[in-house]
Formats: structure tokens, sequence, C-alpha cells
């Protein structure tokens, strides 16, 4: 039932989740404490990697909506990359993409952090 | 095509070839962008005009400008009123601009000729040329190059919004089946989680993640508040009233919208805490809670769709929340239940099993636990061949917490009772013992006494406890009253009273616990002490059993069953010669 994990890398000063597997209400508490460990450390520049995650519900989008205007008041922001098409259409769905940026490659989205940040 | 064919037979074949082009390149494509600037630009070029215009018929007669090349006073998606349509004649003078007042403002734009749009007989939109540049009268195959090419570009525009419409449809199936997905991982989700907050924390989540939004309160009547189980808004609370009103909410309201649903203090604080929607969260047509949300992160408007949507997302974690609460009850019960159960068998283990038969003296005994297990004590002791020790007690409390105090003064008299000293002196050191022992607000009411069969005396000490009945045999009653403070309410200062009384053949001494005195009928009156007094008297009997059965029977008479609230303990002894 709760195929999901959270890997956290550091890539200063982005820190970058690796999700893995089924984000949905049941798990998307573990996403919620990782989040809140983060910027509980004053972690506010990130970027969710979403290469392996099978599927994501609104309730697991529901935790990025928690935490996106934290981040953002600290001057730091919630970016994603290498999304599926299937999570891709969830986040179309509910109007996503208008919120957050979405970049193809993890790298991009460490770029653009690195480049807002030394402008 | 019909078209075409008759253009084969009267032009040369140089216009053929571009047609045959413009259309294998337009049905190439679904881009309606793509399609409407290579429609625009082969006109312009072939036909050597500098402006450009193609208006799309949006509904009824508003048309929206679709492309716009070389105009500069008519803007792209800009809307034009288009009424009455005329019967379309290319050059645009040969309309009577009376009749048809829309055609000046095209042709202010210096717009020269125009051609309508339309496929199976029906007006989709309408293609304008203007600022030809040499000979301005079409040649017959000029026109019929014109013709041609706005009739394939009509088939092609209608595709590709044939195509727009079913992606739209489509998509809103795809949100249709999101919601349902949504409403159906929390049923599965709340149908799992036994313990409120978890509740709570994925409907927030559902709810933010759905709406795209992450401000919001979510409240629930409890009694007579409103409790606020979860919020982030701009304040730290929100006021009763405002909470009561919001609450009176039956179905959801759009703030926006309904300047007349709540009191005007609401919608100030509504509008400072930016508050967009308001759903009612109900059972069975109830209101009992709210959840409000802040504007969509989009900006996007709350739709009638959305408001169903959170109206069933909201009613579902209402019912679960609910559920939660009654599984919870359910659980608090049956560990009462329990609880009792067990205080139960310690008061049971707790009293004589039987009762020692006294020479020359009869003793009977009885007590009735009320449900909830009350903390009456009863106990008989052979202290050596001639003496007796008879103890009737009230344990304050009930249950466990009784049962165990019980246990307590059982001990402590079993203690105490081979040692060598007076009924007074014990008393105190029981009191001291069970101050000592529990808390200030436990206590014992307590009459114990030794009889002594050689001497037949009964030398007694009275700690708070309702007064026996000592009646003669010739029918006069006192009350054994002598003693001093309850047990367990303060240390002992002064030594106990005692009191030694002579039982004489046909003596009784009836002892009893207030639940006795104090049994209810369903009026409830108390059976009260007279009562016990007039079985007594009346009682033509011989035996202190039948004595004891009488005074149980009186009271199971006159007390309602469904009303006993506390045990009923009765002692008799009776002198017989």
């Amino acid at each position: 039932m709760s195929d999901f994990s959270i890997k956290v890398r550091n890539e200063n000063p982005v820190h970058v989740l690796e999700l893995k597997g089924y984000l949905d209400a049941h798990t998307a508490p573990k996403l919620e404490e990782t989040f809140q460990d983060l910027i509980n450390k004053g972690h506010h520049k990130i970027v969710v990697n979403c290469n392996d995650l099978s599927y994501i519900s609104s309730a697991g989008l529901g935790v990025f909506m928690a935490f996106v205007e934290d981040v953002r008041e600290q001057k730091g922001d919630i970016k994603f990359s290498n999304m599926s098409q299937k999570v891709y259409n969830v986040f179309d769905l509910l109007g996503f993409p208008l919120l957050y940026e979405i970049f193809k490659q993890e790298g991009e989205a460490i770029e653009k952090f690195n480049s807002v940040q030394s402008e | 095509m019909s078209v075409v064919n008759q253009n084969t037979q009267t032009s040369s074949p140089f216009e053929l070839q571009p047609l045959v082009e413009f259309t294998r390149t337009i049905n190439s494509s679904f881009d309606i962008d793509f399609i409407l600037n290579n429609v625009l630009y082969t006109l312009m070029g072939k036909l050597r005009f500098t402006r450009g215009l193609i208006l799309l018929r949006e509904n009824g007669t508003t048309y929206r400008v679709a492309k716009a090349k070389g105009i500069h006073d008519i803007r792209e998606q800009e809307h034009l009123e288009i009424s009455p349509e005329p019967e379309m004649q290319i050059s645009i003078h040969s309309h009577d601009y009376q009749q048809f007042p829309w055609l000046t403002r095209l042709q202010n734009s210096g717009l020269t000729h125009i051609l309508d749009l339309t496929v199976r007989g029906k007006l989709i939109g309408i293609v304008c040329l203007g600022k030809r540049i040499g000979e301005q009268q079409f040649s017959p195959s000029e026109e019929i190059f014109f013709r041609s090419l706005v009739n394939i570009s009509a088939t092609a525009i209608e595709k590709t919004s044939i195509l727009e419409e079913l992606k739209e449809a489509n998509r809103n199936l795809d949100s249709r089946i999101q919601e349902l997905n949504t409403l159906f991982e929390m049923s599965k989700e709340f149908g799992a989680v036994i313990e409120r907050e978890q509740l709570i924390k994925v409907l927030v989540f559902s709810l933010l993640g759905h709406l795209g939004t992450n401000r919001y309160l979510i409240a629930v009547k409890e009694n007579d508040r409103c409790e606020v189980i979860a919020s982030r808004l701009p304040v730290k609370e929100v006021k009763q009233t405002v909470l009561h009103d919001l609450l009176r909410c039956i179905k959801p309201v759009i703030v926006t919208d309904s300047p007349d649903t709540f009191e005007p203090d609401t919608y100030r604080c509504l509008d400072d805490y930016a508050i967009s929607v308001i759903v009612p969260m109900t059972i069975q047509g109830v209101t009992r809670g709210v959840m409000l949300l802040g504007k969509r992160m989009t900006g996007a408007p709350y739709s009638e769709k959305d408001l169903e949507f959170l109206s069933s997302l909201g009613n579902l974690a209402m019912i679960s929340m609910e559920n939660i609460r009654l599984f919870e009850e359910t659980l608090e019960k049956q560990r009462l239940e329990e609880e009792l159960k067990i205080a139960h068998q310690i008061q049971q283990g707790l009293l004589p099993k039987s009762i020692p038969a006294i020479p020359r003296y009869q003793l009977a005994a009885k007590t009735i636990a009320s449900r909830q297990v009350g903390g009456d004590y009863f106990d008989i002791v052979q202290l050596d061949d001639h003496r007796y020790l008879l103890v009737i007690a009230d344990v304050s409390g009930k249950g466990t917490p009784a049962a165990l105090l019980m246990a307590n003064l059982q001990a402590t008299i079993r203690a105490l009772a081979p040692l060598d000293i007076t009924i007074a002196d014990a008393t105190g050191r029981v009191n001291d013992l069970i101050y000592d022992n529990t808390s200030a607000d436990n206590f014992i009411t307590f009459f114990w006494g030794i009889l002594n069969t050689e001497d037949n005396t009964l030398k007694y000490v009275n700690a708070g406890h309702n007064h026996p009945f000592y009646c003669k045999a010739d029918g006069t009653v006192r009350r054994l009253d002598k003693g001093g403070m309850i047990l367990g309410v303060v240390r002992s200062m002064i030594t106990y009273e005692h009191e030694i009384i002579h039982l004489d053949p046909g003596d009784t001494v009836v002892m009893f616990t207030d639940g006795v005195s104090e049994a209810m009928n369903a009026e409830n009156e108390e059976y009260s002490e007279e009562r016990i007094e007039n079985v007594m008297l009346h009682n033509e009997c011989e035996s202190a059993g039948s004595l004891l059965d009488d005074i149980f029977a009186s009271v199971q008479e006159f007390a309602d069953p469904d009303n006993q609230s506390d045990d009923i303990t009765a002692l008799v002894l009776k002198a017989v010669s």
C-alpha cells in the first residue's frame, strides 16, 4: 500500500527530493514530514525530481501547496523535473503548470536556482 | 471540390497547382494558427492584397478576430458583433452600409473584399482582404481562386474547431475523472483511518491539491461551540459569532456572489481573510461543519463543478469524522463495561462467602450491587470463641477506584482485628491509614462493633455511617450514633467515642447503607429511614433473615429498578433466647 519513498540529496544550495512510487493521501504525510524537516533546517530551494514517481493524487499535490508559500517567502521555490506524461497530466488538469516551474531535466531546475541567485 | 473541377476547364493550370499545394498543407495540420496564417498569406500573396482579416464565429452574432495582418485599428482576439448577416458579395462596396452597419468598421480599416467561410450551409466565419495593389477588380479566374481557397479553408478550420471541442470535452472528462479519483481515494483513506487528526490532514491536502489554494479553515460544531480543526489564515482566531453564522449555511456559497447570506460582520471577516468559498459539511442535510477556502493561486474562479466536488468531499469527511467519534464512544463504553466487570469481581471477592453461625444470635446480611458498582462493604470476622466483629461501610466513588479502596479497608480491618487494642483506638488507626493512602476526596462511612456473646453486649464505633437502628423487644427504638468523623478525611485528632449496648433476647440491630434509605422511585422520592423503621416495627417475624427479606422486599417494591444508582446493603442482628 505505502509503496512510496523519498531520497533527499544535497546539491548545495539546492536540495533535490527524489520521489519514488505512489504519492497519494496515504503517503502524503511522509512527504509533508520531509518538507517540514527541510524548511526547519532553513533549506528553501527545492527541486522535486519525479523520475520514479509513478502516480500522484490531489492529496499529493496538496503537500506542495501547503509549503510553496513558506519557501517563496524565504526567497526559495519548489521546482519540478523529470515528470512522466501521466504525472504531468495530473499537474496540468489541476492548473499546476501555471503555479510551478517544471523542467525536463533536474539539472535545468538546479541551474535556474543558481542563475537567479547569481543575479 | 466541384468548384476546383470547373476551374480546370476555364483557367490555366498554374492556378490549380497552388490550390492543390494549399489544400495539402492546411489539411496536414490541426494547428488553427498555422492554418489561418496560411490562408491569409496565400490569399494576400496570390491576389496582391496588403491587408487581411479572419473573423470566426464564437456564438450567435459574436465574432472573434482570429487573425489580422496589416491592420492596426482592429486587434486580434477583439470581438465584433456581425448582425444582420448579408448574402456575401465579394466587393464590400456592393453591400448596403445602412443595412449592415458593421461593414463600416471593416471598410474604415481599408478592407475591400469579403467572403463567407461556410461549411454545410453554416456560416463559421468571414475572410476580409483590403488594399489591393494594381487592378482592383478580380478577373473571373481570380474570383474562382478566391472562392475555392476560402471554401477549402472553411472545411479545414471547421475540422480544427471540432478537434478543439473534442480536446475540451476530453479535458473536462479528465477533470471529472480526477475528481472521482480524489473522492474515491478519500473514501478509501477515510475508511481506513481511525484517528481524527490523520483524517483532517488528508482532507486538507486533498483540498489544497485539488483546488490549488493555500488559505483554508475547517470548523465543526462541538455541542454549542464551533471548533476550528484546521486552518491557515492570516489571523490567529476567528470569532465564535462569525463561525456560528457560517455554520448556518446549507449549501456551497461563492462569497462575492451572495452578499446577503451572512451578517455584515461575517462578510468583513471573510474579506479580511480573503475567503472565496464557503462549503457546508452536512450529515443527512444537517450542517455539522464548514470549510472555508481562499482564492486559487491560478486566479481561476470556483466553478459550479468545483462546488459540487467540495460538497461531496466535505460531506464525506464529516460522515467519516462522525464514524470515528461513534467508534471512540463505543470503545470507551466497552472499556468502562470491562472496568465495571473487574470492579464487581473485586467487590464480590471482598464480601464474606458465608455468615458464621453465632450461638443465641441470628445474623443475616445481603447486598445488591448497582450497575455502576458502588462501594458498599460488610464483613463478619470471628475474633475468638465468643467475640465477633461486624462491619458495614460505604466507600466513596464507584467502579474500580471504589473497589480498590474497599480492598484497602478490608486489609486494614483484618490486620487490626487480632491486635489487643480497643475498638475506638483501632478506628483511629483505620482512619489514619486510609487518610495516608488515599487522596482527599476519598472517604468511607464506617460502622463496626464487637458482639460479645458471653456478656451479650455490642461495643461499637460509628464513623459517619447511617445510624443503625437498635430496637428493643418492647418496640422502643434508638439509633447507634456514637463515634466520630468519617474515615479518610482528616488525621485522627481525638479518640473516637464508643458505646456498649446490651442485647436481650428479642432485641434487634439493623445496619444499612444509604443505598437503602436513598433508593429512588420513579418520582425521584427517597425510600427514607422512616420506611426502614416501619418495616422493622411491623415485622411480626421471629428471625433476622425474614426481617432482612422484608426490608429488601419493601425497598424493591418502592424503588424504580432503572433508577438504582447505588449499592443496597443491610445487616440484621437479632438476639434470641
